[in-house]
């Protein structure tokens, strides 16, 4: 009886066993980036890997923690730009410095949508590049008091700035833009180590 | 009644057997459509706007008013002026029924355009649909809403004070209210310069594939031709 049992159920065993593996493997890392992006003309634009490694503020290899609605810039005329901030656990900083306490802020044009974000974190690793708001603000001769405000808020520096670690491979969020056309299949370590070089 | 005992044993056990059997068998299919499933998640989210956060879409129709917020330096009114104009307007059946006209009343437009000091986010401007957008969908993977906003990045503009080079970015930005995704050449660049000024051959491609004159610049009710990669 126990054999026949075995036999009958031998095929939903295996199955589940190929579904709970692939499940755990087929969740889209890059799916959250992806959205929280904006389809935009970009301030920065890079070459390579190493340019923007040069470029950012700060590297770091880290997970998404958290992500609640941020600040709101609002116009003259009562037109809002909202924004989201993440919390990010780094586990290491592979260019550049970061503060004790700081945030990375993504835009959320459309204030409903906020609440939607945090149902798409992926718990990957992934490297990101960071830009400074503080010495963004500062570059763009905007005054004191803006530089303050700015203080420890963080962006990516571009929209394509993150990549993911995804079974092992580094796959970058998109492949439509620069530096990440011709990226290819690189180990994750192979291209957090080409970053520690880079810097 | 020893016999009849064993006999209920074995029928329970059988059952039992079946039951255990059915739901190995159902978890096994639930498993393995939702990995299905998970495995596409994502793969279209640059033309979905409305289940998706902040990802552009098509547009309904070809034929759309644009409207600026009272905001807008007149130097970026020109700039979408003008490629309306050259870019979008006179390429006849290249560009299928496209049509941008400028509307001075707000509810009755399809794009309004607006600057804004909206926060040091990277970008000299965008496209995306508002809170309260109609939307709706065709085909397996493409939507459309109404109207579209675009916002352009007071922040940043020391960065396009040349009018070339907000011509090229308002070209850009009408190409994503379009459904146009970034390309390596022409103003769907990623950052376009103010040689970047003009549609690209693909672009219009792309854009009478949307809106063919068949359906009077209504969007297609099915995909692209198969290998028309409009993305």
């Amino acid at each position: 009886m126990t054999r026949r049992l075995l036999l009958i159920n031998a095929v939903p065993i295996a199955l589940i066993a190929v579904a709970l593996a692939a499940g755990t493997s087929s969740t889209d890392p890059g799916a959250f980036w992806r959205s929280a992006s904006l389809t935009a003309v970009q301030a920065e634009h890079y070459a390579s890997l190493g340019d923007m490694t040069r470029s950012a503020d700060a590297v770091v290899v880290g997970r998404l923690a958290s992500v609640s609605p941020g600040r709101t810039f609002a116009d003259a005329d009562g037109f809002k730009n909202h924004y989201a901030s993440a919390r990010i656990l780094v586990d290491e900083v592979l260019a550049g410095s970061l503060p004790n306490d700081w945030v990375l802020e993504i835009p959320v044009p459309n204030e409903a949508k906020t609440g939607f974000i945090e149902d798409e974190i992926s718990p990957n690793r992934a490297i990101l590049f960071l830009r400074s708001k503080e010495k963004e603000a500062r570059s763009l001769g905007l005054g004191a008091k803006r530089q303050a405000a700015e203080a420890g808020y963080y962006r990516l520096v571009t929209f394509e700035a993150v990549i993911n670690e995804h079974h092992g491979q580094a796959e970058p969020v998109r492949r439509t833009e620069e530096p990440f056309i011709d990226f290819g299949s690189r180990p994750f370590s192979a291209v957090v180590d080409e970053i520690r070089d880079s810097r | 009644m020893e016999t009849a005992t064993l006999g209920r044993g074995r029928i329970v056990t059988r059952v039992l057997t079946i039951c255990g059997s059915v739901f190995l068998w159902g978890l096994a299919f639930v498993l393995l459509s939702g990995s299905a499933a998970a495995d596409n998640w994502g793969g279209n989210i640059d033309h979905d706007c409305d289940e998706t956060i902040y990802a552009q879409c098509v547009a309904k129709r070809a034929d759309m008013k644009f409207w600026f917020n009272s905001n807008l330096h007149w130097k970026k009114k020109d700039a979408h002026r003008s490629a309306a104009t050259s870019e979008y307007n006179n390429h006849g059946s290249n560009n299928g029924e496209v049509q941008l006209t400028e509307t001075s009343t707000k509810n009755q437009s399809h794009i309004r355009i607006r600057q804004s000091d909206a926060g040091l986010n990277g970008a000299w401007a965008w496209g995306y649909c508002p809170s309260g957008s109609d939307s709706g969908s065709y085909g397996s993977n493409k939507k459309w809403c109404e109207p579209q906003n675009i916002v352009w990045n007071e922040e940043y503009s020391a960065y396009y004070d040349s009018d070339p080079k907000k011509r090229a970015i308002a070209c850009h930005e009408f190409g994503h209210v379009y459904g146009l995704r970034h390309r390596a050449n022409y103003c769907m660049k990623s950052q376009p310069t103010g040689s970047d000024q003009d549609l690209g051959g693909h672009d219009m491609n792309c854009i009478t594939t949307y809106y063919p004159t068949s359906t009077n610049g209504l969007l297609i009710s099915t995909e692209p031709p198969h290998g028309q990669d409009c993305s």
